[in-house]
């Protein structure tokens, strides 16, 4: 068979190109509210990558996913306004807690399946809740932590921006080497089937272990963004809603891709922040698109727009001959 | 003559689910490079036999050895990782993959290369000649990078041998590979087995007794959970016994 680079991958490396050269020159072309809003979104879109690591490619559907950035983000957040600590050891508290939460949450996970393994990602974010309230000395309760101000160099509002748009990228490129890799054609493997995985010889709870891990690797990371551009940490960021939203957004831009999580970041910060000023019922309407994607577009916006590519390049093939 | 120790030996194996004994002291000893049935009725006990021996399910009572250790309590992978291989009677595969990923993850499954995920998992070499030669042998060579759900039940039936053959194991249990096929796919699929390398130890679970007894040099025969006859086939067509339960079921 010949290799060639197919219309398919012509087009999407286009519309990559372009959403990238959008995405460098946004602080030119947008004011500052617009830029915090696209900060928002890409972190957003990297918290909802990293749920449909779990959701999408294994089938683990996590609704504690903001326990473990949160978690992260507390680590900072506590090093920042409580010890004083410099920007290295914020850093390194906050990946350390992150990390801490996700071996630990992943050990209590990696024995569970389907409803099950909802089930006590659930009660983990709720933990991760409880302890943001209980906890006052650490995490000021309700009032959380406030006044965590941004590492000088990247301080302007369109420097971090800069900040999140090559961190995300970096973490893009990475997933999309982890997907496409030996252990994540493995991944697949386990969504389709565990019991063959096993009578293949993987460890399927190693497995799960693992990829648990990485996701919260990643939701690490955006927790870490995200405290800094917020400023402040509070328990309204360790929700269950906060997790829901990540799989809502990962369901409408298409579950088991790695760009369909961060279109479903864009849109839903788009619902959030600009329609809302028109309509103040946004979360029944957040809704209302869940019901609607699910009810009409199964695999998301991704998958729909790419059914329609389909069967456009299978009309286009049926043509007769002589068109030419 | 020093027999040598059995690559697979069930050892006085009973497997109690609550109140049902579906398997009922059943003692296997397969040498190296034999070929075995396993027949009997509808819910002789045959699957859960393999469960048994793979690890799907703990035996009750009863030991099992392959490869010389005893492995009552290993986990199935541990087993698969040793060289056990085994496919279903209901198709076990994943649906959503082509052919391709299904035999690169089956193929991949024994090596380090598993965990690896840090570079892009590229189909050549080692991996590519596994794929191509287990899929030449089951005959689905042309379904390379088709989506298993698009497939026929028949080629269905072919790949999950082929998988199985991908990790290459040592031993092989096949639980009724002609299951749901027709009486020509079933001829087919008999040669297939048939024409699977010598060196490869098979233990093989088959409803239809002809079939069965044409691939095997030995047969254990199971009715109620029960061992009621063994020996070569020969003697499995000429026993009474054995003939009365096929009769009645
Ligand atoms: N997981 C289980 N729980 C309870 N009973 C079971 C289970 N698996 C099998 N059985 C019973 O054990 C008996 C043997 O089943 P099986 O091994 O599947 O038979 P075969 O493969 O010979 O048709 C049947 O009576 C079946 O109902
Ligand atoms: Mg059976």
């Amino acid at each position: 068979m010949i290799r060639r680079i197919s219309l398919k991958t012509r087009v999407l490396l286009v519309l990559a190109a372009i959403g990238l050269g959008i995405g460098i020159a946004a602080p030119y072309l947008f004011p500052k509210y617009i830029v915090g809003l696209i900060s928002l979104a890409l972190i957003g879109g990297l918290f909802a990558q990293s749920v449909d690591l779990l959701a999408g490619y294994v089938g683990l559907v996590t609704l504690g996913q903001a326990g473990i950035s949160g978690a992260a983000a507390y680590g900072v957040g506590y090093m920042a306004s409580k010890v004083g600590a410099g920007f290295p050891a914020q850093i390194a508290v906050g990946l350390l807690t992150g990390i801490l939460a996700s071996l630990l949450f992943g050990l209590m996970a990696m024995r569970s399946n389907d409803v099950y393994f909802i089930m006590i990602t659930l009660a983990q974010g709720m933990i991760v809740w409880g302890l943001s309230i209980r906890l006052y000395k650490v995490t000021g309760a309700e009032n959380g932590l406030t006044g965590i101000p941004r590492p000088e160099p990247v301080n302007p509002y369109w420097k971090y921006y800069y900040l999140v748009l090559v961190v995300v990228v970096l973490c893009w490129m990475l997933l999309g080497i982890i997907v496409k890799s030996p252990f994540g054609a493995s991944l697949k493997g386990l969504r389709e089937s565990e019991t063959r995985m096993r009578m293949l010889g993987y460890n399927t709870t190693a497995q799960k272990l693992y990829v648990f891990m990485l996701a919260g690797f990643f939701a690490t990371i955006a927790g870490i963004l995200l405290v800094y551009l917020n400023g402040f940490i509070s328990p309204s960021s360790v929700v269950l809603a906060a997790s829901a939203l990540g799989v809502l957004e990962a369901i409408l831009g298409g579950v088991g891709t790695l760009v369909g999580p961060m279109i479903g970041a864009f849109i839903i910060v788009a619902i959030q922040n600009i329609v809302s000023i028109y309509v103040d019922r946004w979360p029944t309407l957040m809704g209302l698109i869940f019901v609607v994607v699910v009810l009409f577009a199964r695999r998301g916006l991704v998958g729909a727009i790419s059914d329609v590519w389909n069967r456009r390049q299978q009309e286009v093939s049926l043509e007769p001959q002589s068109a030419q | 003559m020093t027999s040598a120790l059995p690559i697979l030996h069930v050892d006085d194996v009973t497997v109690r689910f609550g109140g049902v004994t579906a398997v009922d002291g059943v003692t296997l000893r397969v040498e190296r490079g034999s070929r075995w049935a396993v027949i009997g009725p509808n819910g002789a006990g045959k699957t859960t036999l393999f469960k048994a021996i793979s690890g799907e399910v703990r035996p009750t009572i009863g030991r099992v050895h392959l490869f010389g250790a005893d492995t009552s309590r290993a986990h199935p992978n541990r087993k698969a990782q040793r060289g056990l291989g085994r496919t279903y009677q209901v198709s076990e595969l994943f649906q959503a993959l082509t052919v391709e990923e299904n035999m690169a993850i089956a193929a991949q499954a024994r090596t380090p290369s598993r965990f690896h995920s840090w570079r892009p998992l590229r189909i050549r070499g080692w991996i590519d000649e596994r794929i191509t030669s287990a899929l030449d042998q089951l005959q689905i060579s042309d379904e390379r990078f088709t989506v298993v759900s698009e497939m026929s039940h028949g080629q269905q039936r072919s790949l999950e041998i082929a998988i199985a053959l991908a990790t290459k194991p040592e031993v092989l249990l096949l639980d009724e590979p002609a299951a749901g096929l027709s009486a020509a796919e079933r001829r087919i699929m008999k040669d297939l087995v048939e024409s699977l390398p010598r060196d490869l130890t098979i233990v093989l679970i088959e409803h239809d007794m002809e079939i069965a007894l044409e691939l095997v040099d030995r047969v254990l025969v199971l009715d109620n959970g029960k061992m009621i006859a063994e020996g070569n086939p020969d003697e499995i067509r000429s026993n009474q016994h054995v003939q009365d339960v096929y009769l009645k079921s």
